[in-house]
């Protein structure tokens, strides 16, 4: 099945929309798909499948949802349309990143090109030691929200997940860091309002730097 | 339409695709015939799964590796660490040895996992599982802590030392228990403990040895002579119990421990 073929996809999508596709369906999909990544994600080839995979699960969460009607377009229409969504999303946290951070160091390595081993062991320690502060603190965290009925644990680590996994832990004294993602889609991941996730993100930043500032002052060395 | 598809788990039989095409096709044939997860808008896992699984994923483009080289480098199917990362696996699927392979994997203890896909509290624990004539072993979260501290640090020097739940296999002659079970790199529970060994402990090599070591009882007495068959991971070993009821696998490979069964021998 080709490109042209508008009748053939047309039956295709309202046997996706029944969930009864054929074996066939998802190599066609597929194919008809992946230029676009290639084509919008120029120079980053290792993203190309990671967004046609997350491509297919909002396809297949639109069908279980309800938000796919086939007689309204059919389903290459709309996983194009998701594609492209995902493709301008990385673009768009790439701009930012670039944008805070013209001349990045490359995250979490020993900066100083004239460390020896022991330089880059004490660096290498240091990071251990601060991950396991930073996570004790979101245990803590998310302990506390547990007995709340709050989500602040989880809107902050969607929030600052670039940051935190590349060791940049500047969020925490400003808030902002190399790429935040942004409340709409930390929403969409935790299945609540765009208000509700900025205000649980904020707060539990808040609570955060509390709860560092405790240990700290307890003289407590993560376990 | 799901009745043809195995358990979904780190070590199940998934297909294993060669190249990122082929992943992503497998990915949608296995969501589309296993249907998602949730029930809410998003029908993905628990919040802390998905949280999980963005993390997941954040650490892994840190450290530059596509999902098939993650999955080769953490010994997980594919398949299961692209539904992991996307928040499509819910708790049941989640065994603390597939979040601690990953871990490693990517160069962290479990402690220097900035979260996990667990409620606080609802880690799992150690547990057992019986079938066909053979016992699964599965680590809980806290047992496994010390394997992936080992496991990350540096030249895997660390000396560690962790219990095994107790199993109880049967044939025709009974029922044996084999219990007080380890597996670790400290001096080999069965050499003499004198100045020697002990010093051998303290100039331990970079990589030391892994162990396997439990006592097997029949009716409260060694089990002597029986054997029982260790499966870890892709490795198979079978060991006779001694006189005192001792049971050895010596020279295991500690990074290869998913899945972990007992059976006794034929």
């Amino acid at each position: 099945m080709g490109v042209g073929d508008g009748g053939a996809w047309a039956a295709w999508s309202r046997d996706f929309a029944d969930g009864r596709e054929p074996g066939a369906f998802w190599p066609a999909l597929l194919d008809e798909l992946r230029p676009l990544p290639a084509a919008l994600l120029r120079g980053r080839p290792h993203e190309w499948e990671d967004v046609l995979q997350e491509a297919v699960l909002s396809l297949l969460e639109a069908r279980a949802s309800g938000r796919f009607d086939p007689s309204r377009g059919t389903v290459t229409a709309l996983a194009a349309t998701i594609v492209r969504r995902r493709c301008a999303d990385r673009l768009r946290a790439e701009r930012d990143r670039a944008s805070r951070h013209p001349v990045a160091d490359p995250p979490g390595e020993a900066a100083d090109p004239g460390a020896g081993p022991e330089e880059a062991m004490i660096e290498s320690e240091s990071r251990r030691v601060w991950r396991r502060r930073f996570a004790q603190a979101i245990r803590e965290l998310e302990r506390q929200d547990g007995l709340r009925g709050s989500c602040r644990a989880q809107a902050l680590l969607l929030r600052h997940r670039e940051a935190i996994a590349n060791d940049e832990w500047s969020f925490l004294r400003s808030g902002r860091s190399g790429e935040i993602v942004p409340w709409k889609e930390v929403a969409e991941r935790l299945g609540i309002s765009a208000e509700a996730a900025r205000q649980n993100g904020s707060r539990g930043l808040r609570a955060l730097r509390d709860i560092l500032a405790a240990q700290a002052d307890r003289g407590e060395e993560p376990e | 339409m799901t009745r043809d598809l195995p358990a979904l788990e780190p070590s199940a039989a998934l297909p294993r695709p060669a190249s990122d095409q082929e992943l992503t096709l497998e990915v949608a044939r296995w969501l589309s015939a296993r249907g998602l997860p949730g029930a809410g808008p998003g029908r993905r896992g628990p919040a802390e799964a998905v949280v999980f699984g963005e993390m997941a994923r954040a650490m892994r483009a840190r450290a530059g590796l596509g999902r098939i080289a993650l999955a080769r480098r953490a010994r997980l199917n594919p398949v299961y660490l692209a539904l992991l990362e996307m928040g499509a696996l819910v708790p049941g699927e989640l065994p603390a040895v597939a979040v601690a392979m990953l871990a490693v994997a990517l160069g962290r203890s479990l402690d220097e996992l900035p979260t996990t896909p667990y409620a606080p509290g609802a880690e799992p624990r150690d547990e057992v599982r019986h079938l066909s004539g053979r016992a699964r072993l599965l680590l809980g979260f806290a047992s496994l802590r010390p394997w992936a501290d080992a496991m990350t640090a540096p030249a895997r020097a660390a000396a560690v030392s962790i219990s095994l739940p107790d199993v109880v296999l049967s044939d025709g002659e009974g029922a044996v228990r084999i219990g007080a079970g380890q597996i670790g790199n400290l001096v080999t529970p069965t050499s003499p403990s004198d100045e020697y060994a002990w010093r051998l402990v303290r100039e331990a090599p970079a990589a030391p040895r892994w162990w396997v070591h439990a006592h097997a009882l029949r009716s409260g007495r060694p089990a002597a002579g029986v054997e029982v068959e260790l499966r870890m991971g892709g490795q198979r070993r079978w060991s006779r119990v001694d006189d005192r009821g001792e049971l050895h696998f010596a020279d295991v490979d500690p990074e290869d421990i998913e899945p972990l069964e007992l059976a006794l021998g034929r």
